[in-house]
């Protein structure tokens, strides 16, 4: 796996990198010492997998994620943050405590290993070609002091509420500052389809489509919700839909 | 000694009122065991009324009269072996006022001729004596209580300056051994024993000493502020490996006050929010100072500067400075009360924190802490 050691402290990376040198399918590609060189390591190499530090100086590790637009496989480590670690209402991936033990680590890698789909190469290939996420994909999201690591599939809708995003999934519903538009162009309309102005539907959640007025169509989700879709978009639904 | 002004006025008019209830209880008691003495020896007539009524009167404005001098000569502030003979002669001279007062009106009571109005010698000596005794046993009671009441507020004094140390070290958990700062040096020690052995040794002995004596702060009302300096050079020095070349510190103690004592921890905690708020945000590092000098009128002045920024009302430091700084500021508050202080305020490139201690009193409570072991 390619990775990417994230630390302000140089002593820190240096050790983390002594500890993982016993894992011979851990490939150490880069070291970035703050959020911002980060950002732009991670964008550039497209790293499996990243051991982030959360108190960094300018930006928080959960401020980098925010800004990333390919995020990695997270292993976190903090020296003793409670109150960070707290952030987490899904906790998707690992964190480790500094001074890093080996066995603490060793685990780590191997839950990170086995989240991990079977064949790498074919998940990876459609993030190179273009910037659009899989289904499988995780992303993170940060409303306030919350944060979630959330595989793409489970979001039900995104809503746009003006320039924020709802993203419905589980029991939650954070705002992200994103627009609709721009999200749209990274996903993929096979999976998620923009019915109108302001939604984007999972269309796996959809268990029922009924034509509507003017054209339109109604669909309803999973959950119960129904929603409109618009005289413009039900077209391309249809073909979209149809073989 | 700080005293909530609220408290101060609530707390006179109680005094006032128990003074006058112990005073009029006081004298009726005494008159009592007049009438009392005189039922037993058989010598009752409605000339004792008088006796008693004029003993109650002569007692309660004359003790009255003694306590304004009593308060006027600041006796209840005095050490008690410079007290004791005041109290004495002034009950002897307050024996004689009544004894004249009393021979004087017993003329006008007991043959309602108002002949002389200086007595016959002997029964000036005869009441001198039993009055002198009685105005001792007056101002004995009065010191007694005075003396309780100034113990039992020493005592909650005290209670809340131990209860507040006590809190002080519950955020030094968090804080001071900020467990974030000690994982971050240990796993820098960690680091350092490949890399570079003999620093490696240096710094866990220097956490060793942060350690102990952070254990030890809580049992200690003063330290020298050259230990306590010690303990900040130390955290330095152990933040400057975490922190490499982004942090640079100076200090500069005069060599007037190095043995000043201070509360612990109190510069430390400062020197810890220089590197947690300012010094760990900025991304290129900075400078952090810390320095003692002594000011005229006995006043040493410690000041901590930061290059970082100054953000009072930042997310984070509602959390944790909060805490830290109030509580420092309630330790100085509760030791020294108005005559110390310490302010964090923007200064140019930078974050200014400056502590602010009376040299003198300090010595003084100083003694005064040792003298209660």
């Amino acid at each position: 796996m390619r990775t990417i050691i994230i630390d302000d402290e140089r002593l820190a990376r240096k050790e983390m990198r002594s500890m993982l040198e016993r894992f011979p399918n851990i490939e150490i590609i880069g070291e970035a010492a703050t959020a911002d060189e980060a950002v732009e390591m991670i964008e550039r190499e497209k790293p499996d997998l990243i051991f982030l530090d959360i108190q960094m100086p300018g930006k928080t590790g959960f401020d980098m994620l925010e800004e990333l637009e390919y995020v990695p496989k997270v292993i976190f480590v903090t020296a003793y943050d409670e109150y960070a670690l707290k952030a987490f209402e899904v906790n998707a991936l690992d964190y480790l405590l500094k001074p890093v033990e080996d066995h603490r680590l060793e685990e780590a890698i191997n839950k990170v290993q086995q989240s991990k789909s079977p064949n790498p190469e074919e998940l990876r290939l459609p993030v190179e070609n273009d910037s659009r996420l899989a289904p499988e994909d995780q992303i993170f999201l940060k409303d306030g002091e919350k944060c979630w690591f959330v595989m793409l599939k489970d979001v039900r809708v995104f809503e746009s509420e003006g320039n924020y995003v709802r993203v419905y999934f589980d029991n939650y519903k954070p705002l992200i500052l994103k627009s609709l538009n721009n999200l749209e162009k990274r996903l993929d309309e096979r999976d998620f389809f923009r019915i109108n102005r302001k939604f984007i539907v999972n269309l796996k959640e959809i268990t029922h489509i009924e034509p509507w007025f003017n054209g339109g169509m109604q669909i309803k989700l999973k959950n119960g919700v129904n929603l409109e879709v618009s005289r413009r978009q039900a077209a391309r639904f249809k073909d979209l839909m149809s073989l | 000694m700080y005293i909530n002004p609220i408290t101060l006025g609530l707390g006179m008019s109680d005094e006032k009122a128990i003074y006058w209830l112990t005073q009029i209880c006081g004298w009726f008691g005494y008159v009592l065991l007049i009438l009392f003495q005189n039922l037993l020896a058989g010598q009752v007539d409605v000339g004792i009324i008088k006796v008693l009524i004029a003993n109650f009167v002569l007692g309660i404005s004359l003790s009255h009269a003694m306590r304004v001098i009593i308060l006027s000569l600041g006796l209840l502030s005095m050490k008690i072996l410079k007290a004791i003979p005041r109290i004495i002669s002034l009950s002897i001279f307050f024996g004689i006022v009544a004894s004249l007062f009393y021979a004087g009106i017993s003329d006008l009571l007991f043959t309602n001729v108002p002949t002389i109005l200086v007595p016959p010698f002997r029964l000036l000596l005869e009441l001198f004596f039993p009055f002198s005794t009685i105005y001792l046993f007056w101002n004995i009671l009065y010191f007694a209580a005075i003396y309780l009441k100034n113990y039992e507020r020493e005592e909650v004094k005290n209670l809340r300056l131990s209860s507040s140390i006590h809190e002080v070290e519950l955020s030094n958990l968090r804080s001071q051994l900020n467990p974030h700062f000690m994982f971050n040096a240990l796993n820098s020690i960690k680091a350092l024993i490949d890399e570079n052995p003999v620093l490696a040794k240096k710094s866990l002995t220097r956490m060793s000493s942060i350690l102990r004596n952070s254990l030890m702060a809580e049992k200690r009302r003063f330290v020298s502020l050259d230990e306590e300096m010690k303990v900040v050079q130390d955290y330095l020095e152990l933040e400057k490996i975490r922190y490499d070349h982004r942090l640079d510190f100076v200090i500069e103690i005069s060599e007037k006050v190095r043995r000043v004592q201070i509360p612990p921890l109190i510069v430390q905690t400062c020197v810890e929010n220089a590197i947690k708020h300012g010094i760990s945000h900025l991304i290129e590092g900075g400078l952090v100072k810390v320095s003692a000098t002594s000011l005229e009128g006995g006043r040493v002045e410690i000041k901590i500067f930061n290059s970082g920024a100054y953000a009072p009302n930042n997310k984070e430091s509602k959390e944790s400075t909060g805490i830290g700084l109030s509580n420092s500021q309630r330790r100085l508050n509760l030791l020294y009360g108005n005559r110390a202080s310490l302010m964090i305020k923007s200064e140019a490139g930078g974050v200014l924190c400056t502590i602010s201690l009376p040299l003198s009193e300090i010595t003084e409570s100083q003694n005064h802490e040792n003298n209660h072991h």
